[in-house]
């Protein structure tokens, strides 16, 4: 809290003296009108208040006291500082905008957009379970489903995985989250906030049916040179920025996991303690890395130049053990090496991308506008593919791409409150999709390989009027797209509504059409269906929200889809020839789908205050039905009619902070198996049952989290332990039938899982 | 390392990252020796007759079906899938029944006695056809011909009976010829002498022998059990005990295996099953080509 940093001490007569300067900690500018006081035993010895340039000077008598800076605009700061006779002490504190100023989850009533949560990341990453990462918070909020431990996506409101749109700083990214670890590509040091549309997006998003997580990097200014080490047991991160000018900022951070390593370390030894040789030792483990950097220019008082770039590498790891069957003393190479794969066999998820984007923005008096360009290219592979963990990315196969995304955002003011949003954004991306199934079977086999040129367009304009009570933005995208052959051209109107009943409560809707086109892993030839058409939903909501007695406040919502051609999964036999002789193999296959969303979402919440504690309740009541002429009606994989979520978070003093999360959820849907005997062979083989006509167990998990933030010379420290699963509760996301096919047994879940980790900032 | 065992491992390995798994490993022993009461609706035998599947030709499909009293089948439904194509298919699981398109109905009924024609299919010709093998001293097989012949798809078939409303399925995995084979044919374990001996009668909670006695050299086959009530003392699974092969009235001798019953309490009539499987077609060992266990069965009075 307090940063009390003694630079020199200057040997003078009595009494002492203590130079007290006073610095924004996240600006790094003078903070100007606090007041300072030297108190001892209760009393208030000497004060004096900071000045234009944030220094304050306090003489006193020899002695140790407790100094107590307090300033409207931030926290309450108490230490103490010893005052040697004949000395100057000076000291710089930073001072902090108070919990109550960094709220929790700030609902932006004045904002432009009805369904737009705005989520703080001090607090969200306070959240237990989420190992510190603040975009996997967002899985705490309403209308989130859970999603399998593997899958690194958020599925909202009844929608699939895939209709959920990321994006950083608003340029769209292939991925957010890393494989197993969930942890988010960018590194949470720079992460501002994060913008959260469950639904009812406004005009200016598109190409995606459901949800968009923006996460902002770049909404608070870059002040002093900061330095950010985060060390714990998953990964390495390194941030740094630096105000180069009064014009020009730079920022650079990177982020590795070791976790593989540690692993394979303990493998080793294993290994080597069972007398083996150690290159015998092989691993499982995810793999990633991350790099973020940006330079901004401000050219002028009304423009601002910017670069951003942005690499990340997400592997989920077997590597096998080598062994020395020749005798020659060395590990034997594996046989894939000779095989000339071309992918890495070992990866068995390997996805990656960079984005490099150039943009300038203009704040102007009438007008303000910001135009970018951004290149990059993709890539995901998924060996895996629908056998064990994800349901993401392609079957067995790889797609990698090139994006190319120009965009023009334009805010044109009406005057009063009223202003008109407008823009247009092309994106261009070719793609190659490569099945590899035929490869994992014989790796002589052909490559069946599928190529194509995405190009998708957008243009949007949204008036937003605002009256005294009343806010409103009818808006029309219209969205364009070639794919795979087929060319679309879409109109998406778009309502956003908001009625202030009284200076509290406010009612608030939205409804709107969505298109989306499939991705290529969906339609390539081979690992897709060629056949998908475009993804279109209606989407309407309607909810209140407004403060309850006490700290607390309510924020619910009724929601509903209708999603046409949605995308979804189903696992069918296929009877293929191989060398004359035809076998059967059971494999995905992606339909297009009606789907039908509802539910209802709350969010009660406890503001931070003046208090110790915080928190919230969250709660979703809802459905994801999905309708196929040849499956007939069934659950989406997500179906969860019931989510509740509490999380409560209580400071027990300066320095130590402890949270906790309690999370009940439905059981998962799944396809049941049958058992059918075989009385020849004596024993059951299975007989897949209707599509998700069965569900998992009921869900529920506890997290905790304890943390210590201090200071120490010029560094704040902050240290955590994360429990994940304190009740070691069998989750199961691997299950599997007894002997007869009569009961499902869990065979695989996270146990309680601790997580150490300590990060720095300076 | 081959891709499936490559995906095993990997399977593996993720569970041992996450820690807990339980009863990966599920015991077909310990089922076949502890579920041997006729609790809920089973098909526990299928025997085809002639147990070589030809195109055009008549079989005979005996299904044996378990239930406590009073649940009878109103429907049976007998069908195999991916027939038809003119390479040989092998398919050893039942996901192609999910396809209407594979499925080939054979017979719809309302008994567990039926018969079945083959359809007419393609022939696919020059795979060869393995014939009678040498079980040796050691009981293992070895091959000892293959001879030019038709092609055999190994194909499923389902019996599916609906009980209550609730599905009753059991399924084999069979070789379909598609062309008629010159070669010996195996004799259908049906054709043999299955005998059980035992009383009639017994008293609650009486521990009568119960022994059945199966034609032939049986080394190999295995035999399970089943009744309404009671336990098995020597459980659900037993083996070959005695061959005699001088037998009177036993052709080729027979082979004996012998369980003891503990009768129930409750008086009543109760009935024990035994199915065989894995027999060896008499008289020249010919192994089964489609489904061909026997079974025998007797009822006993508890007074």
């Amino acid at each position: 809290m307090l940063s009390l940093l003694p630079i020199a001490a200057v040997l003078a007569a009595a009494p002492g003296k203590l130079q007290l300067g006073l610095i924004d900690n996240d600006t790094g500018d003078p903070v100007d009108g606090a007041l300072v006081e030297l108190v001892e035993r209760g009393t208030v010895v000497t004060s004096a208040s900071s000045g234009v340039t944030g220094s304050v000077e306090l003489t006193a008598p020899p002695g140790v006291y407790q100094i107590r800076v307090t300033h409207p605009g931030y926290e309450l700061l108490v230490d103490e500082e010893a005052l040697t006779s004949g000395r100057t002490s000076e000291v710089r504190v930073r001072m902090r905008v108070p919990a109550s100023a960094t709220v929790l989850i700030v609902d932006e009533r004045l904002g432009d957009e009805v369904n737009k949560t705005v989520v703080s990341i001090d607090e969200l990453k306070s959240v237990p379970g989420t190992f510190g990462d603040p975009v996997r918070g967002l899985q705490t909020l309403p209308g989130v489903a859970r999603p399998n431990v593997a899958e690194g996506s958020l599925v909202v409101r009844g929608a699939e995985g895939l209709n959920t749109g990321y994006y950083v700083d608003g340029m769209p990214v292939p991925y957010m989250f890393h494989t197993l670890v969930g942890r988010s590509v960018i590194p949470a040091g720079f992460i501002d906030d994060i913008e959260f549309f469950p639904g009812g997006m406004p005009s200016r998003y598109g190409e995606v049916t459901q949800a968009a997580v923006n996460v902002r990097t770049d909404t608070e200014p870059v002040g002093r040179t900061k330095s950010m080490v985060g060390l714990n047991v998953l990964d390495g991160s390194l941030a740094i920025e630096h105000r180069l000018s009064d014009k020009v900022t730079i920022r650079a951070a990177g982020r590795y996991s070791w976790m593989h390593a540690l692993i394979w370390s303990g493998s080793m030894i294993a290994v080597m303690r069972a007398g083996g040789e150690s290159y015998e030792a092989g691993y499982f483990s995810p793999k990633y890395a991350d790099l973020f950097a940006d330079a901004r220019w401000e050219a002028s008082p009304q423009d601002s130049v910017s670069l951003l770039f942005i690499r990340s590498r997400d592997r989920l790891i077997l590597r096998q053990g080598r062994y020395d069957e020749d005798g020659d003393g060395e590990p034997d190479p594996p046989d894939w090496e000779q095989w000339d794969l071309p992918y890495d066999p070992e990866a068995y998820i390997d996805n990656g991308f960079t984005r490099a984007r150039l943009r300038w923005d203009h704040d102007g008096e009438q007008r303000d506008y910001s135009t970018w360009v951004a290149l990059g290219q993709e890539s995901q592979t998924n060996l895996l593919g629908a056998a064990f963990l994800s349901r993401e990315g392609p079957y067995r196969g790889r797609v990698t791409g090139t994006s190319l995304i120009v965009r023009r955002d334009e805010v044109f003011d009406l005057g009063g409150q009223n202003r008109l949003v407008y823009g247009g954004q092309l994106t261009l991306r070719p793609v190659v999709a490569e099945d590899f199934q035929g490869v994992w079977a014989d790796p002589e086999a052909d490559i069946p390989t599928t190529t194509d040129d995405q190009v998708s367009a957008g243009l949007w304009i949204e008036p937003q009027i605002r009256t005294e009570r009343f806010y409103l933005a009818p808006g029309v995208r219209g969205s364009a797209y070639v794919w795979n052959g087929q060319t679309a051209i879409q109109p998406e109107p778009r309502l956003s509504m908001r009625y202030d009943l009284n200076e509290d409560w406010l009612l608030k809707g939205a409804i709107g059409r969505y298109t989306q086109m499939p991705p290529v892993e969906r339609y390539a030839q081979g690992i897709g269906n060629p056949d998908l058409p475009l993804m279109k939903a209606w989407q309407a909501s309607l909810g209140a929200e407004g403060p309850l007695p006490g700290s607390w406040s309510m924020d619910a919502s009724v929601y509903g889809a209708v999603m046409n051609d949605l995308i979804v999964r189903n696992l069918r036999s296929d009877i293929y020839q191989d060398e004359g002789v035809a076998y059967s193999e059971l494999r995905p296959e992606f339909l297009s789908v009606m789907g039908y969303a509802y539910g209802l979402e709350g969010l009660l919440r406890m503001q931070p205050g003046q208090r110790r504690y915080w928190g919230w309740v969250s709660i979703t009541l809802g459905r994801a039905i999905r309708v196929d002429k040849g499956l007939g009606t069934f659950s989406g994989d997500y179906d969860q009619p019931l989510s509740f979520q509490v999380l409560g978070a209580y400071d027990l003093s300066d320095k130590w902070e402890i949270s906790s999360r309690a999370q009940f959820t439905s059981g998962q849907p799944h396809t049941p198996l049958y058992g059918v005997y075989v009385p020849e062979d004596a024993f059951y083989t299975e007989y897949r049952g209707e599509i998700n006509s069965d569900r998992y167990p009921a869900y529920f998990r506890w997290d905790l989290r304890i943390q210590r933030t201090w200071q120490a010379r010029r560094v704040d420290w902050v240290w955590f332990l994360d429990v994940y699963n304190v009740t070691w509760r069998k989750n199961a996301f691997a299950a599997a039938y007894d002997f007869d096919y009569s009961e499902l047994v869990p065979i695989a879940h996270l146990p309680l899982l601790p997580t150490l980790g300590i990060e720095a900032k300076f | 390392m081959r891709a499936p065992l490559r995906l095993m491992v990997a399977a593996g390995l993720l569970v041992s990252l996450t820690g807990c798994f339980t009863e990966l490993f599920f015991s077909r022993t310990v089922y076949l020796a502890t579920e041997y009461q006729i609790l809920h609706p089973r098909i526990v035998g299928i025997a085809v007759t002639p147990p070589r599947i030809e195109p055009g030709r008549e079989h005979k499909l005996e299904a044996l079906y378990l239930a406590p009293v009073g649940q009878d089948a109103s429907a049976v439904r007998v069908s195999t899938c991916g027939l038809g194509r003119d390479v040989p298919t092998f398919i050893f699981d039942l996901n192609c029944f999910q396809d209407p398109d594979e499925v080939q109905l054979l017979t719809t009924t309302d008994r567990f006695t039926t018969t079945f024609t083959m359809p007419e299919t393609p022939l696919v010709e020059g795979c060869g056809v393995q014939i009678d093998g040498d079980l040796g001293d050691s009981g293992l097989r070895i091959d000892t011909a293959i001879q030019d012949g038709p092609c055999a798809h190994m194909l499923p078939l389902l019996i599916e009976a609906t009980v209550d409303g609730e599905p009753v399925l059991a399924a084999s995995f069979d070789s379909w010829y598609t062309g008629p084979v010159e070669q010996e044919e195996p004799v259908s374990a049906r054709a043999l002498q299955f005998a059980l001996n035992l009383p009639s009668t017994g008293a609650p909670g009486e521990p009568v022998t119960v022994t059945a006695a199966l034609e032939g050299d049986q080394k190999q086959a295995e035999f399970l059990w089943y009744v309404d009530a009671g336990e098995l003392e020597k459980t659900g699974w037993t083996v070959p005990q005695t061959y005699v092969e001088d037998e009177v009235g036993w052709t080729g001798g027979r082979t004996t295996t012998d369980n003891i019953w503990v009768l129930p309490e409750e008086p009543g009539s109760y009935r024990v099953y035994v199915v065989a499987s894995d027999v060896a077609s008499m008289p020249d060992e010919a192994w089964a080509e489609a489904a061909n266990n026997t079974r025998v069965g007797a009822t006993v009075e508890v007074q």
